[in-house]
């Protein structure tokens, strides 16, 4: 990796990071509005429709798991508006730093736009839960390693997106027959345990679906191991989706944009 | 003459449309950029000066023939290259959440310039181009004329040697584009090489040292605006250029006929 592309695309993220300071305080409040609402719900509510009494921490840990799969939707939409349109894209494929480079300084912003809002969501959870989410159950060395991963995999999964939706009258589409089956059969409301006592050729074939691997593991990480795949599972698929989306993505970008 | 300052050699571009059909953009273009002129690439629309503005800044790669710079394909080391060049784009591309200021401070940091040559060259070219009175305002609030000066300021940020202009006059109105004529003057004295692609006639005869002629992906003249017109017995370049369009219909009229012979 050339020393300039690096130099260039921290400069590229800080330049991101001046343009978010503006707009942050917008996007913290929508996500403490769609937080509260459902762990409240989930965590006060539906207990006494017969839910487990512990199912809000569980709801909580896969709603900061998933808060950056929600938000897959608008940057690819964003993305696409602005190839089709102006085009600030091609601004930053003529300057000094490898085609590659450009791709992944966007997938780095969206990691990192998406990992600064979702760690907010810890203490508004915190507050909400109070007793029933004990902090001292977190292991935080593995959270310092799974958490920028889960973004990443977001951020190279939505650039993929991007590189294989050919219009922006698609995204809806997108959303309907990608998007929603992948969160709904990834184990948003349930463990993968739950799903092998059902059928375990469920449980199997659900292990294709990214989003288990990040439910999985980011509840091993924060509700102890009992209960979910093992981390190191977790971690290293998810790595191998990374790969795959990210190398796949970069592939048909200059493909479409017909970069060097 | 100058030196070469880039060779484009053998240059074709084919690309799909969106019917699928392969359509060719250039045909086996060469071409010498000498240091230090303003070299203006003529032609209608889509006979292929924006693709070939496009492939000298390194936005597209070309499908065959190479781009020599120092001696060397730019292919070879792409990062070095663009170091040295500016591109202005037809469209607008800028950052609409930031200030002309704070554009102008991060188009800097991606050329590695300092915090004191960011400050001095933001100075200079705020001053340059008239745009103090805009320094702090976002950048969606500026009209046509404003937004192509910004877009120039911000492509001669890092002191570029070669300088892209893709129709940098389109859409403005007239004492707009005499303003922008003088900015584009002014290059040329600092030395800069200047690549202009423009279909106003007016303006390539008043700021170009050499034209070119594009036509249907080939190009036909290459010569100053003097000469043409001493050429085609003309007085002005926009004569000349109907005069070559005529003649460029008439041989590809003989051509098809030659060829249903």
């Amino acid at each position: 990796m050339n020393k300039s592309s690096i130099s260039v695309c921290l400069a590229l993220l800080k330049r991101d990071l001046r343009v978010f300071r503006k707009e942050w305080f917008g996007k913290f409040i929508d996500s403490i509005f769609l937080m509260a609402t459902n762990i409240i719900i989930f965590a006060y509510f539906m207990p006494l429709m017969g839910l487990k009494q512990d199912y809000g921490v569980f709801f909580l840990i896969g709603s900061i798991a998933a808060y950056g799969f929600f938000d897959v939707i608008s940057k690819i939409t964003t993305l696409i508006a602005d190839i089709k349109g102006d085009r600030l894209i091609s601004y930053n494929l003529t300057l000094p730093m490898s085609t590659t480079m450009s791709f992944i300084y966007i997938a780095s912003y969206w990691a990192l736009n998406s990992a600064i809002l979702t760690a907010m969501l810890f203490p508004i959870g915190k507050v909400i839960l109070f007793n029933q989410w004990d902090f001292s159950i977190i292991s935080y060395p593995k959270l310092l390693i799974f958490y920028p991963t889960i973004h990443l995999f977001y951020a190279f999964f939505a650039l993929w997106l991007t590189a294989t939706i050919k219009q922006i009258s698609q995204v809806s589409r997108v959303w309907l027959r990608v998007v929603n089956p992948i969160f709904m059969f990834g184990g948003f409301f349930y463990s993968w345990q739950t799903a092998f006592t059902l059928s375990p050729t469920v449980g199997y074939l659900l292990l294709i679906n990214p989003m288990v691997y990040i439910l999985e593991g980011m509840r091993a990480v924060c509700l102890g191991q009992d209960g979910f795949l093992p981390f190191q599972y977790s971690f290293l698929a998810l790595w191998g989706f990374i790969i795959f989306f990210g190398v796949d993505a970069i592939r048909r970008l200059r493909k479409i944009l017909d970069c060097i | 003459m100058s030196k070469s300052f880039i060779s484009i050699k053998n240059i074709s571009k084919s690309y799909q449309n969106s019917k699928k059909e392969l359509k060719k953009a250039l045909k086996d273009v060469s071409l010498d950029i000498f240091e230090g002129e303003i070299i203006a690439l003529l032609g209608v629309n889509g006979a292929g000066k924006t693709t070939l503005s496009s492939i000298l800044a390194s936005l597209h790669p070309p499908t065959s023939g190479d781009v020599i710079w120092n001696g060397k394909s730019i292919y070879k080391d792409i990062i070095s290259y663009r170091k040295e060049i500016g591109f202005c784009p037809q469209k607008p591309n800028l950052d609409k959440l930031l200030s002309i200021e704070e554009n102008l401070y991060f188009s800097g940091t991606y050329y590695g310039l300092s915090k004191k040559e960011i400050e001095a060259r933001t100075e200079l070219l705020i001053e340059n181009l008239s745009l103090s009175s805009y320094r702090k305002s976002s950048a969606e609030i500026l009209s046509g004329g404003y937004k192509q000066r910004f877009l120039i300021a911000r492509t001669l940020m890092h002191n570029p040697k070669f300088v892209i202009l893709d129709e940098p006059t389109v859409g403005l109105d007239a004492h707009i584009r005499r303003q922008l004529w003088d900015v584009i003057k002014e290059l040329k004295k600092q030395g800069i090489t200047v690549l202009l692609t423009t279909h106003y006639l007016d303006e390539a005869e008043v700021l170009s040292d050499r034209v070119c002629f594009i036509h249907e992906g080939k190009i036909y003249t290459i010569d100053s605006p003097e000469n043409l017109k001493k050429k085609y017995q003309k007085s002005c370049l926009e004569d000349v250029f109907l005069q070559f369009l005529d003649d460029s219909q008439k041989d590809l009229f003989q051509k098809s006929e030659n060829v249903d012979e």
